[in-house]
């Protein structure tokens, strides 16, 4: 018998010392025995107080004992969460668990019960949050996706709206199945940073621009903000994006249209400046030759002069005349009202040559042209006779030898598939030093200022051949040795 | 006789002003039609021209460039500016050019402002 008092004593003792409340109640609301953490939960001073509190008087909600009941009627009852009224009316959450058990007809309910209103707190805050969360997030004029495990594990409405998807779509998703949002040239990136964030590393972008693809196929341009946050216990990537394409649209507009208005305001300025130089070198000439030959205009020796001074003048009417033209030309060029159409190489250069003829004769500029196929035609414009005029006026000009010669050679070609007409042109004149080759056709409205020398000429012609997308640049005649003349070689796109 | 160096690269007025100021009594030594050329050609002169007829808008080297190197070979030449670009006329005369003529200019503007410059010369003899 010592073994069992012993045995009696021991077990109380274990009663005493665990954390938890332990009772023994009846159906009828009596409290028969507890320990001391049981009436302590409750606020109660001593066993004996609690003791003689009814069961149903814990309850903050009476109805809550009939629950109890309900539970028990299986014979045991796990962690029923309830409110309970402490001693001082104050109200805490436990978590009951009780067995029944049957002694002599009666029945008896062993209750152990835990004090769980912090966490219940904690609970009710995290309710509150996601409440919150969600509330704001449904209401958001962003998408607004955790993804976590390669899985959309939370998206709002406004995300099937964006991508074209369903929600029951979304959620059937296979581990980054949400790639295919993502347009491939961005897909590498966002999926890198999405994984990033889903693990939690530290080296992520926080804020980028990326391409949707919507299901009807449509890309459409996001800004996206996430980072990466705790959900559910594990690091998952909250992903904030909005839709920037109407943004990206106008901005582009806004960019294009800057760039017209400075397109517009260099080429003024290039009027401008155009008219400042040449047309000032014009009048320089005009007024001198004019002053000079009022000055001697009462000397019979000088009629030779005077006849000169009247060709200067002459000859600058011409250029001013010319410059007038060109600037025209060029401005349609810059408004886009040149049209294209298949233009007879031949019969267009044969035109140019007999032109330029008039002023230099045959025998004093000999022009041959090579063997080709005379019904080659180009795409280009009635402009081309101007290209050609230009090229051929001024491998004369710049040649002081007698006779000029020009050696025209055309070949077909390709260039990128695409099929060409080259055509040189091969003089005996001045030639053209290297620093100066690329600077002849450079006087154009995207430049700074003009170079000088030979009026827009060139430039006219590089833009004239610009529009037909071919291409011109010039070339030593005897390669290394630009003094025994040029090659100015045109490649137009056959039609 | 005071020698002028003309370098424009618009040969009808390298012409007139060729032909207006040997009119004037004036020995022009040479023409050139850039900067570049304006340097190698002055860079060879035995005798250095006392005055420089300079446009500034030319091909390869502008006469901005030209000045800035022909004074470091001599400092005594006299430039003067003849251009149509009124924006380089505060540039070009810090630099070392003693007058600037706006293009287009009345020919005896032309004759005085040589005059004025020959008249410094002689004081400075």
């Amino acid at each position: 018998m010592r073994g069992d008092s012993q045995i009696k004593i021991d077990f109380k003792d274990l009663i005493e010392a665990v954390p938890i409340g332990i009772s023994i109640t009846t159906p009828e609301g009596e409290t028969i025995e507890c320990n001391s953490n049981a009436y302590k939960i409750l606020g109660y001073n001593s066993k004996e107080e609690f003791l003689e509190a009814p069961v149903l008087s814990h309850y903050f909600n009476p109805k809550d004992r009939e629950k109890f009941f309900e539970l028990a009627e299986k014979g045991i009852v796990e962690n029923f969460e309830v409110q309970l009224k402490k001693q001082d009316s104050s109200v805490i959450w436990v978590s009951i668990s009780s067995k029944v058990r049957k002694i002599d007809g009666n029945t008896f309910y062993f209750n152990s019960f835990q004090d769980i209103t912090e966490r219940k707190k904690v609970e009710q805050n995290l309710k509150e949050s996601e409440e919150k969360f969600r509330s704001i997030a449904e209401q958001s004029f962003m998408s607004i996706v955790i993804i976590q495990d390669g899985l959309f594990k939370y998206f709002n409405e406004r995300v099937t709206k964006i991508n074209g998807y369903s929600a029951e779509e979304i959620r059937n998703w296979k581990p980054n199945e949400f790639r295919k949002i993502i347009h491939p040239e961005d897909r590498k990136f966002v999926l890198e940073q999405a994984k990033k964030k889903q693990k939690g590393n530290k080296d992520i972008v926080n804020q980028y621009k990326y391409r949707l693809v919507r299901k009807d196929g449509e890309i459409r341009w996001m800004e996206i903000y996430s980072k990466t946050i705790l959900y559910k216990g594990k690091p998952a990537d909250l992903a904030m994006t909005i839709d920037i394409t109407d943004k990206i649209k106008t901005e582009h507009e806004l960019k294009e249209s800057e760039e017209k208005y400075r397109e517009a305001y260099n080429r003024a300025d290039f009027y401008k400046d155009l008219f400042a130089h040449d047309m000032s070198n014009i009048l320089q000439n005009i007024k001198s030759s004019m002053e000079l030959s009022q000055m001697w205009l009462d000397d019979p020796e000088k009629k030779d002069e005077i006849d000169q001074m009247y060709d200067i003048i002459n000859e600058q009417i011409n250029r001013g005349s010319s410059l007038i033209l060109n600037v025209r030309k060029l401005s349609s060029i810059d408004n886009g009202t040149i049209e294209k159409k298949p233009i007879n190489l031949q019969k267009m250069l044969n035109d140019a040559i007999e032109n330029v003829h008039t002023r230099f004769p045959p025998n004093d500029f000999i022009i041959e042209i090579g063997s080709f196929d005379e019904s080659s035609m180009v795409l280009a414009s009635e402009l081309l006779i101007d290209v050609f005029e230009n090229i051929l006026i001024n491998a004369a000009i710049h040649n002081k030898n007698k006779p000029k010669k020009l050696e025209i050679q055309i070949t077909k070609t390709k260039d990128k598939n695409k099929k060409y007409i080259r055509i040189e042109h091969k003089d005996n004149g001045a030639g053209i030093e290297d620093e100066m080759k690329d600077l002849i056709f450079s006087k154009s409205s995207k430049t700074e200022k003009s170079t000088g020398g030979m009026g827009i000429g060139l430039s006219l012609i590089k833009k004239i051949i610009d529009s037909y997308e071919g291409k011109i640049w010039v070339e030593d005649r005897v390669k290394g040795d630009y003094s025994k003349g040029s090659n100015f070689i045109l490649l137009l796109k056959e039609s | 006789m005071l020698r002028i160096f003309i370098v424009d690269d618009d040969q009808s007025l390298q012409r007139l002003y060729t032909l207006i100021l040997k009119e004037a009594g004036y020995e022009i030594i040479d023409v050139a039609i850039n900067g570049k050329d304006a340097v190698e050609k002055y860079s060879k002169f035995n005798e250095k021209p006392e005055i420089i007829l300079m446009d500034h808008r030319m091909p390869i080297k502008n006469g901005l460039d030209a000045m800035v190197e022909i004074l470091r070979i001599n400092n005594n030449t006299k430039i003067i500016f003849a251009s149509a670009d009124i924006s380089v006329k505060q540039k070009a005369l810090s630099l070392g050019a003693c007058e600037f003529l706006d293009k287009p200019f009345k020919m005896i503007k032309l004759l005085n402002v040589i005059q004025k410059v020959a008249d410094g010369l002689i004081i400075e003899r």
